[in-house]
């Protein structure tokens, strides 16, 4: 298989560099051959005048990099991984503090707790922490604000900016235009192929063709499908979901937005009948959250945010299976699955494997599987993250045509605020409260908002709760 | 270079001692095994029980039953009259071995050989007890003497098989624990993918492994004295030979042990399949091939030579020369030697086999 071929890039110093690719583009090797881990079949990289193959003692002492995983080590503090870090450059922390003093001085307060238990954006502020300790003179990130809130987003894209304002190349992959367009350039990978290099504000329009936005139903002559009065979850003294209620009608898209740490997931789980309210009451398609978890579970659909399907069955094996496990009648199973992969498009991958699937594909997939019951109510929980521009349109696409043609209720989490544009209505939580709930063009106004992310953003600022 | 070593061991030191579970299997986990091995694998003779059958009132006789009664290895239960008696005993699981008096055909032992080591051993011991009863009857009498060989056991009198098993037991305990505890250490940070990061810093293999190993060699240490001690105190396993020697050697086998450990862990992609691997290459073949339950001399050749490159046959040869036989160094050089060249060509390989890029 060939990752990459004929790729040629110069990037020059102090220069932002965005590089956009779905997955299965080659991007992460792309980065790996730069970062000198992975050594090209043909052509050579040369960083800072170094040659990677040759000379990849010498890359190494003068770049930082950020893989596309979290990559810190869980049971070490905060303080321990940076130092950890610095030691293996052989630098003192302290001398190169001033790099990192803006972004780090958010996390000192947390520098004994365990990396494991810092909220996502919180890990990826440590993560290029650990990164910069060393001042390297080129950072290589490979999609660093993945799952991360809004709000963290952006403060790490500032950082980065700043970084190259003091001279260090910055070389980072992002799915997002708005960070796209933080850069001077990008360039455009498709299928292992550099296909274009442009200025990133050119390479971001190209992908900024919207959806229609659909109309929304006319919702309050239709029935509601979730209910929920006063919505209460406390672990100890910590009260993650506060006393919150909101109606979703039948034919709904509905987005449930939030900082990390705001309470989206916990609400989510109770909605679904995984955990228990420990205050309040709510109904889904009339059946008890308190009492009728079993029944609610199998009456909705859920696409979790952690890929959940099994990498060694087959794209067909995997939505058969659970079919099964939601009781569709035998003979109805493989109709259903076909019909469902031909929506997708994805008929003609139905015999592959799913662990060689990209993961845009996989993501499909498990709407699909999310579907196969055809339940009346849908959460997807951040169902786009770390997919690409285009495969999230269409994935959109996808949502819309099935609530249009089979009045299916979607229940959205996501960080894409371009996404929540999309929903026929949203609700912003802070710290566990609902702070905002209505149309998008409705909350545009109210708050005299050019765009959800700005009104977003104007509400997560009040935030108090310390990320957890 | 000094600071990026005491950094990385450092580093190694705060996730063992995280990670408490881990450490208590690993201080707890000898003690298990040396119980339950040392204790439940004898195959010591305890508990024989032994009926008699006789068809005189003899003094002699009587004295002998209560000798045989008297030994550690033989409890008599009852006296029968028939040999019927003997054989539904025998069925019923009652006895064991059955001792016959008769004026005519002399002394004839009647022994249950369904496990044929059992009943070997016990008709040698039952022989033995009754030659040397009448051996003191006939010294005492004056009377001929009878020409009966006198087999005296070396180094291990008491034919305790603890004493031969510990040294086997030893083996297999620290290669199994120390392989393990490295065999998961750097493929779990494939697996984090921490590694990915550490490779793109300027570190260079030889740091990582020694970084690696530095922790796990002194909980290693620790695991080796417990053994010891255990050994010493509770099996009652002499150390008659210098216990310097004892150590070093150990200390040779847990520097191996810990890079076999390493060189699983640098060849294997996750965690599951590298402790598998240390299950099925080490686990098995030390239990089998290391003279520890399995006599090597009666197997065939083709195991005897397999034997050669599983590094317990070798300590636990020499073991059993340094604790129960005594000997010296020169006795043990060529284990010794062996288990070096063995040490020294497992961490060159690592090294080798250690990519300083993925894939």
């Amino acid at each position: 298989m060939k990752a990459l071929s004929d790729v040629s890039l110069n990037i020059r110093q102090a220069e932002m560099f965005a590089v956009m690719g779905a997955d299965g583009s080659g991007r992460t090797t792309l980065f790996r051959l730069m970062t000198s881990l992975s050594v090209p079949d043909s052509g050579s990289i040369s960083i800072c005048g170094f040659d990677t193959v040759t000379e990849y003692a010498q890359v190494r002492n003068c770049i930082g990099y950020m893989p596309g995983r979290f990559s810190l080590y869980g049971d070490l503090s905060v303080e321990e991984n940076l130092n950890f870090f610095a030691a293996l450059f052989d630098v003192d922390p302290k001398d190169n503090r001033y790099l990192i003093n803006e972004i780090y001085s958010q996390i000192e307060p947390f520098k004994d707790r365990k990396a494991a238990k810092l909220s996502g954006g919180m890990k990826q502020k440590l993560a290029l922490c650990c990164a910069l300790i060393h001042a390297p003179k080129v950072l290589f990130l490979d999609e660093p604000t993945t799952g991360i809130d809004p709000v963290s987003r952006k403060e790490l894209w500032q950082m980065l900016k700043k970084l190259s304002q003091r001279g260090i190349t910055v070389v980072a992959s992002t799915p997002y235009l708005d960070e796209v367009r933080m850069c001077s350039r990008a360039a455009l990978l498709e299928g292992g192929v550099v296909t274009r290099v442009d200025s990133a504000s050119v390479i971001a329009d190209m992908f900024e063709g919207r959806l229609e936005h659909r109309d929304a139903p006319a919702i309050m002559q239709r029935e509601t499908v979730i209910d929920v009065c006063s919505l209460t979850k406390q672990f100890g003294d910590f009260t993650a979901v506060d006393n919150i209620s909101f109606s979703v009608h039948r034919g709904e898209i509905f987005g449930f937005l939030g900082a990390n740490g705001a309470g989206k997931t916990t609400a989510m789980r109770i909605l679904c009948g995984l955990s228990r309210p420990t205050g309040g009451y709510g109904t889904i398609m009339g059946y008890d959250m308190n009492n009728d978890c079993e029944l609610i579970k199998q009456h909705i659909g859920y696409m979790s945010q952690k890929f959940a399907l099994y990498n060694d069955l087959t794209v067909i094996e995997n939505m058969q299976l659970f079919a099964g496990i939601y009781r569709v009648p035998k003979e109805e199973i493989d109709k259903r699955c076909l019909s469902l992969l031909e929506q997708m498009h994805f008929l003609d991958k139905k015999d592959r494997m799913v662990g060689t699937l990209p993961l845009g594909w996989k993501q499909r997939l498990a709407f699909a599987t999310a579907l196969v019951h055809n339940p009346q109510v849908v959460f997807l929980d951040e169902p786009t993250g770390g997919v690409d521009p285009i495969a999230r349109r269409d994935f959109w696409e996808i949502i819309y045509r099935q609530a249009a043609e089979k009045g299916t209720t979607f229940f959205v989490t996501t960080h894409y605020m371009d996404e929540a544009e999309y929903c026929d209505r949203i609700s912003i939580m802070v710290d566990g409260r609902i702070e905002a709930m209505d149309t998008p063009s409705n909350l545009c106004k109210k708050y005299s908002a050019a765009s959800i992310d700005v009104v977003f953003h104007q509400l997560a600022r009040k935030a108090q709760r310390q990320e957890i | 270079m000094k600071k990026l070593l005491r950094a990385l061991t450092y580093k190694e030191f705060l996730h063992i001692l995280r990670d408490v579970r881990t450490i208590m299997l690993i201080i707890a986990m000898p003690m298990v095994l040396i119980f339950l091995l040392g204790f439940a694998m004898s195959t010591d003779l305890r508990n024989i029980n032994v009926a008699w059958m006789s068809d005189t009132q003899n003094d002699a006789v009587r004295r002998l039953v209560e000798r045989i009664d008297n030994s550690d290895y033989f409890t008599v239960t009852e006296r029968v009259q028939s040999m019927d008696r003997v054989m539904s005993l025998s069925q019923s699981g009652k006895i064991d071995a059955a001792i016959r008096f008769d004026e005519t055909r002399g002394i004839q032992i009647i022994i249950d050989a369904t496990n044929p080591n059992v009943g070997a051993t016990a008709g040698i011991y039952l022989k033995s007890i009754i030659e040397d009863h009448f051996d003191s009857e006939k010294a005492g009498s004056g009377s001929q003497a009878a020409a009966v060989p006198v087999v005296r056991m070396l180094y291990n009198p008491g034919m305790q098989s603890s004493f031969n098993f510990i040294p086997g037991i030893l083996g297999l305990i620290l290669i199994i624990i120390c392989s393990m505890m490295t065999g998961v250490s750097i493929v779990r940070e494939k697996e984090v993918g921490t590694m990915e990061v550490l490779l793109a810093s300027p570190v260079k293999p030889m740091h990582i492994m020694l970084a690696k190993s530095v922790p796990y060699f002194c909980l290693s240490c620790i695991d080796m004295a417990l053994i010891l001690v255990l050994a010493r105190f509770v099996m009652h396993v002499p150390m008659s030979g210098n216990l310097l020697l004892i150590i070093a050697v150990s200390l040779l086998y847990t520097v191996l042990s810990l890079a076999v450990g390493l060189f699983f862990s640098i060849v294997t992609r996750n965690q599951i399949t590298s402790l598998l691997i240390s299950v099925i290459v080490l686990l098995i073949p030390t239990m089998m091939l290391s003279d520890m339950m399995f006599p090597l001399q009666s197997m065939a050749p083709v195991f005897q030579w397999v034997s050669c490159i599983i590094p317990g046959r070798w300590y636990v040869e020499a073991m059993r020369k340094l604790m129960i036989e005594g000997l010296s160094f020169s006795y043990v050089w060529k284990d010794f030697a062996i288990l070096a060249a063995m040490t020294i060509s497992v961490i060159g390989i690592s090294i080798r086999k250690f990519k300083t890029r993925l894939q």
